[in-house]
């Protein structure tokens, strides 16, 4: 699945997840840490959506 | 009594952390980020006397836990001095939950898939904008392309005609820019006035614009809005979306003429342009809002009152050296651009993706359009400090 910010456009894919954080391939947008941040603009995971629905 | 005119200090405020400092005052020597960045020099938390007496954070990690905690640092208030909206402009000066039934009111339309339509409509206005001025070889940046961008994106999003735009930019003037609590307090009255008359029109002929979406949306678990409620967030609408876009344009163009080698990468490169607007972003950061403490508090050992207001100036967030390495430097390169620009937590501006777009369209736009331009010889570049920094002077030249 994948989750855009709506913010600034980037996309969160589950199945890439976002290794430069640390956060490995397949973790699900709900089992992110909680500190997760959108690794372009900053925007907590409240400002994301799915991409289908945004 | 002006607003400027100092308060007396109250009986929890060290002497020690007491500066005398008016984020409002008209005119800056030299630099404008310089001199937000020598506050750094200063205590990192501060009190200043000025606009009815308000604290000042100045490091970006204390502006950001300021902006994200909003059970202690309410929105209730959210300019200095307290008291100049007369009606609560919703979603921004609400807490959560409320501010939650009303930011999902207005999501629809802030979305990337929503502001797909409205980026059409951002490049033909930039190319139209451009086109009057390219064969000149001159222009006034600010009053014949930035104040002009924004509003056309604005008219669109609420349908109203482009004969409103000087007089709908004369109050978002007053209301960001009101040098007074009266001046500013004109601006909302006229705003209120006006978009009054516009929902009442929306009333018996709605549309698919986001008034008349206001119009029929509901919060609190099925209430309609009040009217104060709608002419609050039709308020806020006109003046955020307007003065804060046409700033943050004038700062990156004032960047960009005194930078030709950052003109050259940039239309020579356009895939850098999100980066690059990224960064200039970072590095000009406009926004300088206010919260009202509601719960005795400490930051960083400072000990804040139930009542004080806090001054969050994201303008020098951007240029913490402890958030950033060679902060005052724009490198479209740098590692961790991520900033305050678009505020924190849950009221991080709704219009983030809307503003990116607008610039990075416009951007892209004028450099495939006009070509090498610099400061207009003999002329001073004027830019000030505000509620929302803004450039308010920016003459331009280039050869043709």
């Amino acid at each position: 699945m994948r989750w855009i910010c709506l913010a600034c456009g980037h996309v969160y894919d589950e199945d890439e997840g976002d290794p430069d954080h640390g956060i490995q391939p397949g973790t699900r947008f709900a089992d992110l840490p909680a500190d997760w941040d959108c690794p372009f603009c900053g925007s907590d995971r409240q400002h994301f959506a799915e991409e289908d629905d945004a | 009594m002006s607003d400027a005119a100092l308060s007396a200090i109250p009986d929890h405020v060290p002497a020690a952390l007491v500066r005398d400092f008016d984020f409002l005052q008209p005119v800056v020597e030299g630099d404008l980020y310089d001199w937000w960045a020598r506050l750094h020099d200063g205590p990192e938390i501060f009190f200043t006397p000025r606009h009815g007496g308000h604290w000042v954070t100045t490091r970006a990690e204390d502006i950001g836990h300021v902006l994200e905690n909003y059970e202690v640092f309410s929105s209730q208030q959210m300019t200095v001095p307290k008291g100049t909206h007369q009606f609560p402009s919703p979603p921004i000066m609400y807490d959560p939950p409320l501010h939650t039934d009303f930011r999902k009111l207005l999501a629809p339309f802030f979305t990337p898939k929503s502001i797909g339509d409205l980026e059409v409509k951002a490049r033909d206005l930039s190319v139209q904008l451009i086109d009057k001025v390219a064969a000149k070889g001159e222009c006034e940046f600010v009053s014949e392309l930035s104040l002009a961008m924004p509003i056309g994106i604005f008219l669109g999003l609420v349908d109203l005609p482009d004969s409103d735009r000087l007089e709908l930019l004369a109050y978002a003037e007053k209301m960001v820019r009101g040098k007074t609590h009266e001046e500013q307090a004109e601006g909302f009255m006229q705003s209120y006035q006006y978009l009054g008359a516009v929902f009442a029109q929306r009333r018996e002929n709605p549309g698919k614009d986001i008034l008349s979406y206001a119009l029929g949306g509901t919060v609190e678990g099925g209430r309609p809005l009040t009217e104060m409620e709608l002419l609050g967030m039709g308020a806020l609408l006109l003046a955020g979306g307007l003065d804060t876009v046409a700033g943050m344009m004038g700062f990156i163009m004032l960047h960009l003429a005194r930078n030709p080698a950052h003109q050259d990468l940039l239309a020579s490169n356009p895939d850098l342009m999100p980066q690059a607007i990224e960064e200039l972003m970072r590095r000009h950061q406009i926004a300088n809002i206010a919260r009202l403490v509601v719960k005795d508090t400490e930051l960083k050992g400072v000990a804040m009152k139930a009542g004080d207001m806090v001054l969050t100036p994201t303008s020098m967030a951007g240029l913490d050296d402890r958030r950033y390495p060679d902060p005052m430097t724009v490198d479209f390169a740098r590692a961790d651009k991520r900033s305050l620009v678009f505020g924190k937590g849950p009221h991080q501006c709704i219009g983030a993706f809307l503003a990116r777009t607008e610039l990075k369209v416009f951007f892209a736009e004028w450099l495939k359009r006009v070509p090498r331009f610099s400061l207009a010889p003999g002329k001073q570049p004027v830019a000030v400090p505000g509620r929302a920094n803004a450039v308010s002077y920016l003459p331009l030249v280039w050869e043709v």
